[in-house]
């Protein structure tokens, strides 16, 4: 019996290495079957460090760490899960929380805010309303919510009891901007749905930045559901090229081609071949003796023939 | 051996070496022929030929009009394609083979730009020995032995174009583009230190940015680095060319 409490403690870090192994290789093997295409800034193998950093410390609320109540399928789901959506759990993109004995990862709208901008978000800006602020939204010609003034009221009248609304304004790549906006009332609707219902120490504490999150959220949802997955196929063909990068692939090619850089002189260099007169003057073949040099040969071969006659006295 | 400098830069470059016995190779016709003439004094019966690196404008303006008068242009396959010129006196030159063009030896070789097959050359005289011409070219991937004479691009500054761009003065396109397809003064110091220098009599640099560069501090910098005679082309520019200063 006294090697049991030993036991369990090695445990957490022994189902750790194991389940992280073999999420990694199902992770590699999906890679490099082309079933699965991560986004090329995501490191899958920092994440899952991270995601164990946090998993470690992780409890159920039976204050059971995660790791020793969970099954193991539920672990691999769960990190399999950030993997894909390509989150970091150090960076509070997404929180691994137990329902009984299942793991789930459940992304944050931090990780929403992060996959909007991989398809095309530039900036996402969020307000509370107040009841004295002087607030005017509109519509515009294509049907966006605009907000068409919002002048917060005096700090003192700014009480968590008097928000009435909550807002978000987003900034696409392309300049468009638009806004949702949700009344306070349609806030604590959504947070009906969730399982706290409203009424965690957060929720009731921070009402206003609990709200944020939740008029992001709404914000995000559209352009994160109709994004397709150009975003992480981006990097391989035709990636938008920055100053930074032009001059490192620049540096690249500088370096390579000082390792093996071709000598260029005139020991070496082969000389272009003669113009062929032969070929502009068809009257000519090169294959075939002229008349002339017929004649010639003619003329020597009689002049041997005559010097043969006089040496040799025939 | 003399060469003059009929225009450098965007706006145009054309480049002439006229040797003692007053035969001349022209290289580059980016200007209008009738500046060349005037350069030559209206004697074209000296020239040999002459050699183009690429078909952009500021290269090849003037090269149907020097066809029409009679000079043999030479330049690569890719270039007379993008010339879209057809003519008995243009000539298709390979990259590493040697060409004899009068007097003068020609080898073209691949530069880096954002062209059609761009050529740089390396040329012999015995007056001026082996001369190294590249322009227009990112970088140099190649070595030199044994060289005499360098004209070679210092387009910008590294330094000055990042300046800009931060400062919100230059398109990020533009940056880029200038990065992947001319020399810095900074990868200019690189191939000239990358090579043997002990021979050589003059550098000449050309092609220098109207906006993104700056004349006097390249001069100081190839001066302190090389330590040779150093020469920032500009128009109307004439320097004695030769394998010795004497």
């Amino acid at each position: 019996m006294s090697t049991h409490p030993q036991q369990q403690q090695n445990a957490p870090a022994v189902i750790e290495k194991n389940i992280a192994d073999s999420v990694l290789e199902r992770i590699n093997a999906f890679q490099e079957s082309g079933q699965l295409k991560l986004p090329a800034d995501y490191h899958a193998g920092n994440a899952l460090k991270s995601a164990f950093l946090i998993l470690r410390e992780t409890v159920d609320r039976n204050q059971k760490p995660v790791l020793e109540s969970c099954t193991r399928e539920s672990i691999a789901f769960a990190l399999q899960k950030m993997v894909v959506l390509g989150l970091n759990p150090l960076k509070k993109q997404c929180d691994f929380i137990a329902y009984g004995n299942v793991l789930t990862c459940s992304p944050e709208y931090t990780a929403n805010e992060m996959l909007a901008k991989r398809y095309g978000m530039k900036a996402i800006f969020k307000k509370e309303v107040y009841k004295d602020d002087e607030f005017e939204d509109g519509v515009d010609e294509k049907g966006r919510t605009v907000i068409l003034k919002h002048k917060p009221c005096s700090l003192d009248k700014r009480k968590k009891e008097n928000i009435v609304g909550v807002y978000a304004t987003v900034e696409m790549d392309n300049g468009e901007v638009w806004s949702e906006v949700m009344t306070m009332e349609q806030v604590r609707d959504a947070w009906n749905q969730g399982a706290a219902k409203g009424n965690s120490p957060a929720h009731k504490n921070f009402p206003g930045e609990m709200a944020k999150k939740t008029v992001s959220n709404r914000a995000t949802k559209s352009i994160i559901r109709s994004s397709d997955d150009a975003a992480l196929f981006n990097d391989d063909e035709g990636v938008r090229e920055t100053p930074e990068s032009a001059v490192a692939s620049l540096n690249a090619a500088k370096a390579s081609a000082a390792e093996e850089a071709d000598v260029i002189s005139f020991e070496s260099a082969k000389p272009a071949e003669p113009v062929q007169i032969v070929a502009q003057n068809p009257t000519v073949n090169s294959n075939e003796l002229t008349d002339e040099e017929k004649a010639e040969i003619a003329r020597e071969e009689a002049e041997l023939a005559a010097q043969a006659n006089t040496l040799f006295g025939k | 051996m003399n060469l003059t400098i009929v225009n450098t830069g965007s706006k145009g470059n054309a480049y002439i070496l006229k040797s003692d016995t007053g035969q001349v190779l022209l290289i580059e016709v980016g200007v209008k022929f009738g500046k060349i003439k005037e350069a030559l004094n209206f004697d074209l019966n000296c020239v040999a030929g002459c050699i183009v690196t690429h078909e952009h404008a500021d290269h090849s303006k003037g090269m149907r009009e020097a066809l029409v008068f009679g000079v043999d242009v030479y330049a690569s396959k890719g270039t007379i394609e993008a010339m879209k010129l057809k003519h008995h006196r243009l000539k298709q030159m390979e990259a590493k083979i040697m060409y004899e063009i009068g007097e003068y030896k020609v080898i073209p070789f691949n530069t880096i730009h954002d062209s059609s097959e761009p050529f740089g050359f390396l040329i012999n005289h015995p007056e001026c020995g082996n001369t190294m011409f590249i322009t227009d070219s990112a970088y140099v991937p190649y070595k030199f032995p044994d060289l005499n004479n360098i004209i070679i691009e210092a387009n910008y500054s590294l330094k000055k174009i990042q300046e800009k761009l931060y400062a919100n003065t230059m398109m990020e396109f533009l940056h880029n583009r200038i990065v992947k397809s001319h020399m810095s003064i900074e990868t200019c110091i690189e191939v000239l230190t990358a090579n043997d220098l002990s021979q050589v009599c003059n550098i000449v640099l050309i092609h220098l940015s109207d906006s993104n560069s700056d004349a006097k501090a390249f001069y100081n910098i190839a001066n302190d680095i090389t330590g040779k005679k150093i020469h920032v082309a500009e128009k109307g520019l004439s320097i004695p060319f030769n394998v010795t200063p004497f």
